[in-house]
């Protein structure tokens, strides 16, 4: 180095010669490592050096304070023994013993380090008083080893969980943790953590933590999600296809909606008509799923424990082991393990762990199975695979194993009998099972069954007879064999067997589960702890936490609350709503009285009134009588007398209270000459009036008679005609049938009259009203009138008749033509009445032939139709002279 | 240790990078690509995204939606999505003032938003991280252009967010870049300044970095969305277009279907022609039966494109003016984006910065996703709470120097702290003692620059050893508190001989 610093005047001394300017705040980009380093320096209030780059100088301190003091050190390094390195304690091999799993990478990295520079077996040739061994046996190896594990994440992970120091103990539930829980578990977890395999791992929180924290926590904590299991009932499955139809949600979305997976959406839309079916046959909606068998169910459970409980205890190793470099030599402790290990029909699975417990590698308590995918670093993976296929029965026995490899007789079966071992042994060349391996292991399970239910009748006999406890196990033993060990579950089966009350011993019981625990403890159950202690205690805490209990209380009381402020608020309501109803009961009382007594006072008045005019009539029809008495009824005649005391009466009948009044007054005010005079006119007056009426009462019915007559006027025959050959045809039936046939009469008739739809209804109406009465007539005088129109009429009239009988074929038309024609004598026009009435007069009832005579007066008539009209007129006047005379006798009445 | 994810999630194409067992690696798609199109199609039976759908465009272009990251959260009147309106092989529409997709999708009508298009593209990065990070890989930083606004940024973190991503951070860019560099992060001490130069497919993006205790800082920014690699292949299609209509004497140009058959056609040959001395873009039946037949040579392509990359260089002045600066000051220089690729280009960059490291040995359109990973990675390893988006930190406001004398016995001034450094912040420097030296002064100064450099203090070490043999060093810590205040602290090892002496920031 060649700059340097100035040299110093003799007075020079240390100085601060001014201040240094303050600090400014900047924007950077929130990345990089130094940035998290100053972040979580600042966070932490940590001081500079605590983060500081183990590369950079200022980290020398680390050796100080890190690492064990020289001297232990030592002495403890000489105590190893390298072939039991795994039984050492590899922090403190390394000198990292005080800090354990809180030892960093780097830190780890370093003390290994340290420790080869000092104890590498060619540093040490100089420093004789160590003493060193040769190769694989000096202690140096230990150090290796200590870091080939501390320096390997997942190995140091496994490591730690074994580690003897760890605090592997789970606070119990019961008061003295429910009292100090937050004391109790806040430290289990916080050593816990460690194990998490995702960082950022939620801290149990205090009493004040949120809801919505602590529930986080034991979300995180629950065990990694399976997702829970969601049936959807009937209705729910019948909504979701109708979603699915109506709405394009995706089959993803719709999943997320009904909290089940893609598959099972589209499972269920597969399905969709089986579902709609039942949905329509009425099952109930709430129904999850229809139950197609459920005689399996308990085999399907019983199989499946079995199943796992081998995958816990030996399939990992099988699989660990088969995925090993040397192969040859784990693939002989799976021979070992086949021979020895497995034991068939004792319901667990047994690992004998004595013999294999060297190639056991250390199980990762966050793996489970190898799976293909996996990778395998620094070893090859082997491409050894078993099937293995368990079977039991419906009562827990167990068949032997069936297990499928890849030779008939492979290498590690070298010196033994596939056919000797606890299982079935069958191979393929893909060590999967086929269905010929299938059927040949039923055929056998079939025939020893066969074999087995008459060994086995017999035996049991033996057992019920035996009456002695020592007898007895030595039939079971007989019966099982001597190294099967059962389940309690299969020796409590077993007891159902039990002969006799005095039989049953408690001495033996107890053995049998003394015998079980010794089993489960000699079971390599190391594989799953790590977990399960996590999530006892996660199970622990939360029956513990203070604040779940609180969160529920709160929830509990909430729901109360709600539920009375429900209660109490539809308990207003209905008064509310019971005192509106009394209310309105109560307005319309009110109101209906009231109503009642007004209508009773009117009614009164109305009463009162017509009393006093009923009175003031009867007062001026008396006065009014008395001065005609009394003027002698104006005249001297009796008769005479007779009849204007008919006409007085009939005054006093007409004439209301004021005319009447007037009356009274002129009869009474003037002479009786004058009195005469004013009760004629008034005579005179009324009797026109009531003429008067007559007539328009006549004038009325005359019109209503005539009306009928008056719309058919408008018809006039051709039309007519026209209308019966509409009818026909366009039948009943035809789109706007009406419109049509008035379309048809307009365009053919020669009236010049435009008709609607409506008035040919109301005419066809008419004439088919008509119909009956006029059919007889019409058909009768058919032909006749025919004959006559013929000969008589004018050529109008043969033209008139020409169309009907171009369509005489059809005998209804003719008739309906007919019809037509019968009305035809009412047309009598002006003129020709005239000339009849002439003739009437001119040839009176006595003449010879006068309706000859007469129909010869009237030229354009025929006789029969002269004497029709004639009929017809005498009719008329004779109808009037009645309805004059019935209308004047009402009158009188 | 689950993997973390990055991406760069572009206009024209998308990157993922996982970040793993400490290693950062490019993961390919499911067709072995490392990088993937950024297109989703529609179609009767199913919606695709990536190269399926890019190659499907030339049938389905309606239903084909392409660029859609600039388009996120943009209202209907901004100018940009007006020019995509009318750009765009796609029906947009306008609803509730935002743009939406109108595309037709199992023979229905389906209105999509820019978002939605985002997660669908996103959730296809999830697939592809997956098959290489595990299937509880799902921590990710996600890479945005500078000038994303805070509304586009939450729209993309909520798109990723629905894809199944969880958002780390959104990580910008030209940062990201420089991170996958590993720039001033193996030591805290360096200092540099980064220019990262990138020419995406739409747009052209270029801002100075500086690198001060492994912090960045971006000095200046400047990005140009009217160029990009879509006006390069524009500028080929051109060309052939013009070949197409000398030899056969007719106009394909108005034939849409043929422009994008010719589109991809030329894009593929721009792409070889980064690697290869010339290349042919060959398209069966371009037009009315005709083939094309067009040799394309690197001299041809880049006398193409001749107009364009110099008019790339124009905005560095601009860039280097703001960040005041001058060329000489830029200590590297990062190319990405895909377009950057280009030899001529590359050439121009390191023709431009003489005297700086171009950089270009991670893959240009890969760089911004493995920076993206790097920080993913980081951010899984520290507990949640220190997580800070903000950044804002503090920094000493002047650099701090010490007086030494050089070979010839001059005084001169060494900047110990630069400006701009944050605090805290511990500094030593070593500095040996002339042999017959007894003492030594030690003269701190602060300053923007050497000329206006003002004394803060002395620290002065008397009777120094004279005899010792290997010569004397003297240890001086400056250790800048976080309060402000400075402390000095010389030691002579040798002797033990130490003085200290602490420097209290003033109250302005």
């Amino acid at each position: 180095m060649l700059n340097m610093f100035p040299e110093a005047a003799d007075d020079d001394s240390t100085t601060v010669v001014c201040q240094i300017s303050a600090p400014v705040c900047l924007k950077v980009e929130p990345v990089g490592r130094w940035y998290q380093a100053y972040i979580s320096r600042r966070h932490h209030r940590r001081t500079l050096s605590h983060t500081e780059d183990y590369n950079s100088s200022s980290s020398s301190d680390y050796s100080d304070d890190d690492i064990i003091t020289e001297d232990e050190d030592e002495t403890f390094l000489l105590t190893l023994d390298p072939k039991e390195w795994k039984k050492q304690d590899h922090y403190r091999v390394l000198g990292l013993g005080h800090l354990r799993y809180k030892a960093t990478d780097q830190q780890i990295k370093k003390a290994h380090k340290m420790k080869v520079l000092k104890h590498h077996p060619d540093k040490r040739k100089r420093e004789t008083h160590v003493p060193r061994k040769d190769g694989d046996d000096d202690y140096f190896t230990c150090i290796t080893k200590a870091y080939e594990i501390l320096g390997h994440r997942q190995k140091r992970i496994a490591y730690d969980s074994v580690d003897p120091e760890f605090d592997d103990s789970v606070p119990f539930v019961n008061q003295d943790s429910k009292d100090n829980f937050f004391e109790e578990f806040t430290e289990v977890f916080e050593r816990n953590s460690r194990w998490s395999t995702t960082k950022r791992v939620p801290k149990l929180g205090d009493m004040n933590s949120s809801r919505s924290d602590v529930n986080h926590f034991y979300g995180f904590c629950q065990p990694p999600q399976e997702r829970c299991r969601v049936e959807l009932t009937l209705a729910d499955k019948v909504k979701l296809i109708k979603d699915y139809e109506s709405t394009n949600l995706t089959q993803q979305q719709l999943g997320q909606k009904y909290g089940i997976g893609k598959s099972t959406v589209t499972d269920i839309i597969k399905k969709k008509a089986d579902y709609m079916k039942q949905f329509e046959n009425n099952i109930n909606g709430s129904r999850q799923r229809i139950k197609t068998s459920s005689k399996f169910e308990e085999i399907n459970g019983l199989v499946w424990t079995w199943f796992q409980q081998a995958v816990q205890s030996i399939f990992r190793y099988l699989v660990r082991c088969c995925r090993k470099k040397h192969c040859h030599l784990r693939l002989n402790s799976v021979s070992k393990l086949l021979t020895n290990g497995l034991k068939a029909g004792e319901g667990v699975i047994r690992l004998n762990r004595s013999k294999s417990t060297e190639r056991v590698p250390i199980a990762l308590p966050d793996r489970t199975l190898g799976t293909k995918s996996d990778d395998c670093k620094g070893d090859k993976v082997s491409k050894e695979r078993l099937t293995a296929l368990f079977t039991c029965s419906m009562t827990g026995e167990k068949i032997k194993p069936f297990i499928i490899g890849k030779a008939a007789k492979p290498r590690y079966f070298k010196n033994i009998d596939p056919k000797t071992l606890p299982v079935y042994w069958n191979s393929n060349k893909k060590a999967w099972m086929t269905s010929a391996l299938f059927e040949e292991y039923l055929r056998d399970l079939n025939n020893q069954m066969r074999r087995g239910f008459n060994q086995l009748d017999s035996e049991i006999t033996d057992v019920e007879e035996a009456d002695d406890t020592e007898e007895m196990r030595n039939l079971i033993n007989e019966v099982t064999g001597p190294d099967v060990q059962c389940t309690v579950n299969e020796y409590l089966n077993f007891d159902d067997n039990m002969p006799t009350e005095e039989t049953y011993d408690g001495e033996w019981e107890q053995q049998i589960l003394e015998n079980f625990i010794k089993d489960k403890e000699n079971q390599d159950f190391t594989m799953p702890t790590m977990t399960m202690t996590v999530w006892f205690i996660v199970d622990n805490a939360y029956a513990c936490d203070p604040r779940i209990k609180k969160f529920k209380d709160d929830e509990k009381k909430r729901k109360e609350d709600e539920k009375r402020a429900r209660q109490e608020a539809s308990r207003l309501a209905a008064e509310e709503r019971e005192k509106e109803r009394q209310a309105t009961l109560e307005a319309e009382r009110l109101a209906r009285e009231k109503e009642e007594e007004e209508a009773r006072v009117k009614a009164q008045a109305a009463k009162k009134e017509k009393d006093a005019l009923k009175k003031a009539m009867k007062k001026e029809k008396k006065m009014f009588r008395d001065t005609c008495k009394k003027y002698n009824y104006f005249t001297t005649d009796d008769a005479e007398a007779l009849k204007q005391m008919q006409e007085i009466e009939k005054l006093c009948e007409k004439l209301n209270l004021t005319s009447l009044q007037e009356l009274n007054q002129a009869l009474k005010s003037g002479s009786e000459e004058e009195a005469k005079q004013a009760y004629h006119s008034k005579v005179q007056c009324v009797n026109e009036e009531i003429e008067k009426e007559k007539r328009e009462m006549l004038q009325s019915k005359k019109s209503t008679s005539g009306k009928g007559g008056g719309s058919s006027s408008k018809w006039d025959d051709c039309d007519l005609q026209l209308l019966t050959k509409g009818v026909n045809l366009f039948p009943a039936g035809t789109g706007s049938r009406w419109e049509v046939i008035a379309g048809f009469i307009n365009q053919h008739s020669t009236s010049g009259m435009t008709r609607n739809a409506k008035d040919v209804i109301s005419k066809a109406k008419s004439l088919q009203k008509l119909d009956p009465s006029v059919k007889d007539a019409a058909n009768k005088k058919a032909f006749d009138k025919f004959e006559q129109s013929k000969n008589v009429k004018g050529a109008a009239a043969a033209e008139a008749a020409a169309p009907s009988e171009r369509y005489g074929e059809n005998g209804k038309l003719a008739a309906a033509s007919d019809e037509v024609k019968v009305e035809t004598p009412k047309q009598w026009s002006a003129e020709e009445q005239k000339l009849l009435e002439q003739a009437l007069k001119t040839y009176p009832a006595s003449t010879a032939e006068r309706w000859d005579k007469i129909s010869a007066a009237v030229p354009t008539r025929t006789r029969k139709e002269c004497m029709k009209r004639y009929k017809d007129l005498v009719e008329m006047v004779k109808a009037k002279k009645a309805v004059q005379a019935q209308a004047s006798k009402g009158k009188k009445i | 240790m689950a993997a973390s994810i990055g991406i760069n999630f572009g206009s024209i194409s998308c990157c993922v990078a996982v970040h793993k067992d400490g290693k950062t690696v490019v993961v390919a798609n499911d067709l072995g690509d490392r990088v993937t199109p950024a297109v989703v199609a529609f179609t009767e039976r199913e919606k695709s995204v990536g190269l399926a759908a890019k190659q499907g465009k030339i049938r389905n272009a309606s239903n084909t939606i392409t660029n859609v990251k600039r388009l996120l959260a943009k209202r209907y009147e901004d100018p940009h999505v007006k020019s995509y309106v009318k750009k765009s092989s796609c029906k947009v529409i306008e609803k509730a003032c935002f743009p939406v997709f109108d595309v037709e999708y199992q023979e229905k009508r389906l209105l999509i938003n820019p978002r939605e298009v985002t997660t669908l593209i996103l959730k296809k990065m999830m697939d592809i991280a997956k098959v290489h990070g595990g299937s509880a890989a799902h921590d990710a930083v996600i890479s945005v252009p500078l000038d994303f606004s805070p509304d586009q940024c939450k729209q993309l973190s909520n798109a990723a967010k629905e894809a199944g991503f969880t958002v780390l951070q959104l990580i910008s860019e030209p940062t990201a870049a420089v991170l996958a560099y590993n720039i001033g992060q193996e030591t805290p001490t360096d200092n540099s300044t980064v220019l990262v130069f990138r020419l995406g497919g739409t747009c052209l993006d270029i801002s100075i970095i500086s690198v001060n205790s492994g912090i960045y800082r971006v000095l200046a920014n400047t990005t140009d969305t009217s160029l990009g690699g879509e006006q390069l292949t524009d500028q080929l299609v051109e060309y052939c277009a013009a070949d197409f209509q000398r030899n056969w004497k007719c106009d394909m140009r108005e034939n849409k279907r043929s422009m994008a058959k010719l589109h991809s056609a030329c894009e593929s040959c721009k792409h070889v022609l980064s690697t290869m001395n010339s290349s042919t873009v060959f398209v069966e039946s371009l037009y009315d039966g005709l083939d094309l037949n067009c040799n394309v040579s690197r001299a041809r392509l880049e006398s193409l494109f001749s107009s364009i990359l110099p008019a790339c260089l124009q905005p560095l002045q601009k860039v280097l003016d703001d960040a005041g600066l001058d060329k000489a000051d830029i200590d590297k220089v990062i190319v990405s984006g895909g377009s950057t690729r280009i030899p001529k280009l590359q050439k121009l960059v390191r023709d431009y910065f003489p005297d700086a490291e171009l950089l270009n040995t991670i893959a240009p359109d890969e760089v911004v996703a493995m920076g993206a990973a790097v920080q993913a990675g980081l951010l899984c390893t520290v507990d949640e709470d220190d997580i800070e988006e903000n950044g804002v930190v503090e920094c000493c406001s002047k650099n701090i120097m010490i007086k030494i004398l050089d070979d010839n016995r001059v005084e001169k001034l060494l900047t110990v702290i630069p400006v701009n450094t944050p605090i805290p912040v511990r500094r030593q420097h070593v500095l040996q003692v002339g042999k017959d030296q007894c003492s030594a002064c030690i003269q701190i100064y602060e300053g923007v620059s050497v000329e206006d450099a003002k004394l803060l203090a002395k620290v002065v070490l008397h009777n120094l050893p004279v005899d010792s043999e290997d010569g004397k060093s003297v240890t001086t810590i400056l250790h800048f508190r976080r309060e402000g205040s400075l402390h000095v602290t010389c030691c002579e090892k040798t002797s033990g001989i130490t003085q200290d002496v602490t420097i209290e920031v003033s109250e302005s």
